[in-house]
């Protein structure tokens, strides 16, 4: 497992809560585990750390003011290191716009603690910018999560026409691990979404599907993983048998 | 060819910087005794003719340098094994970049009318006058030479 970048440039899609509770799952099994969050919304920083405060954060570190060591916090609950976000992150792209080198920031400053972790997940924003860039050339590959709906496919298409503009651009070849589905209530639904996707992008769909359950909400207010928050809950035991068959 | 993403490039290149370009062709489906090659047609106005290889199923690809975001038109020719053109893509026109990656199924291209006699307009130094090769099906040949 190298750096994965769990992205949707459609939001709402449970990114964020996928990330969390892969990442626990992840470190319940044993694995060492960094989250990185690169939206400035602070998503998963707020999700797991509350309203506390961080003096140096995911910021400092691409603009060059702290050393990525540095900014590294670790979550007893969640059992993860993380490295949080701060929404200073909304105007990196005007502060980096002439910067050489701007799309490789966050693949230099990755580069001391790669071999440190068993698996880096990146938790990126839905907008695409100069961080969804930085977390696309850091990663190895990707996953993509999805609700089943419509718009759904919009998202798939965009990243796969971001992850070809790369390839162009930027000489950076990006595999896209798979696709996890989120929030599905409707079995129906689901298996016509996932033969679309496989007919029409030839992407792999994981066969753990996370259903909409009120408890990883729950979980969320307590800063909890869902595993922790509510064991027997069905996200739960979605989110940990989804995790083992990422990890693969 | 399609407007600059400045996302989308290469903020350690200057233009006119010369890079590697990963040229890559898809759903390419080629008999016994045909070649493939891409011919190119730089800034410069030169054309650089590059016999592509067989890398995946139904994909050739070829590799070359290029200057880094100047204009460039390209096209796909396929030539059976006395190097005569068979079939040629349409002409695309883009930004020097680190991969070009197309479709093209030639079978699939709409046919005009039997033209055998057809001009085939001969690229210039200065500047390119690409014109589509025209394709007609069998049905239309057959018609025409009364079969």
């Amino acid at each position: 497992m190298a750096v994965v970048s769990i992205i949707n440039q459609k939001g709402g899609v449970a990114k964020t809560t996928t990330a969390l509770n892969v990442a626990a799952s992840w470190a319940q099994l044993g694995k060492k585990v960094l989250l990185i969050d690169l939206d400035p919304q602070s998503s998963a920083t707020k999700a797991i750390f509350s309203d506390q405060e961080f003096e140096k954060t995911i910021f400092d570190v691409i603009v060059g003011q702290a050393a990525i060591q540095d900014v590294i916090v670790h979550s007893e609950e969640f059992n993860i290191d993380v490295i949080p976000a701060e929404i200073l992150l909304s105007g990196i792209d005007m502060q980096l716009a002439a910067h050489f080198g701007r799309e490789q920031i966050l693949r230099k400053k990755l580069e001391p603690i790669n071999r440190k972790y068993d698996a880096i997940l990146i938790d990126c924003s839905p907008s695409l910018g100069l961080m969804t860039i930085n977390a696309l050339l850091a990663s190895k590959d990707i996953i993509i999560p999805i609700c089943p709906e419509y718009f759904s496919m919009k998202g798939i298409e965009l990243i796969l026409s971001t992850l070809k503009n790369i390839r162009s651009g930027l000489g950076y070849k990006i595999g896209i691990r798979g696709v996890v589905i989120t929030r599905f209530r409707d079995r129906r639904v689901v298996n016509e979404v996932i033969q679309e996707v496989r007919k029409r992008y030839d992407l792999k769909v994981y066969r753990n599907y996370i259903p909409d359950n009120i408890a990883v909400e729950e979980a969320h207010h307590h800063h909890l993983p869902v595993l922790k928050h509510a064991p027997t809950s069905r996200a739960a035991k979605a989110y940990k048998q989804l995790a083992k068959e990422l990890w693969g | 060819m399609t407007k600059n993403n400045p996302l989308f490039v290469d903020s350690t290149k200057l233009p006119g910087d010369l890079i590697p370009c990963h040229v890559e062709l898809k759903k390419i489906l080629l008999l016994d005794g045909e070649h493939l090659s891409l011919h190119l047609l730089n800034h410069e106005g030169q054309l650089i003719k590059k016999e592509m290889e067989p890398s995946e199923q139904n994909c050739f690809e070829t590799r070359l340098h290029l200057n880094h975001q100047t204009q460039i038109h390209y096209q796909f020719v396929i030539e059976d094994e006395n190097k005569e053109e068979i079939f040629k893509s349409q002409v695309y026109t883009e930004r020097a970049q680190y991969a070009l990656v197309e479709d093209w199924e030639p079978c699939a291209d709409k046919p005009s009318l039997p033209t055998m006699n057809s001009p085939k307009t001969e690229p210039t130094l200065s500047g390119s006058t690409w014109r589509r090769e025209p394709t007609p099906s069998y049905r239309e040949l057959m018609e025409k030479w009364g079969f």
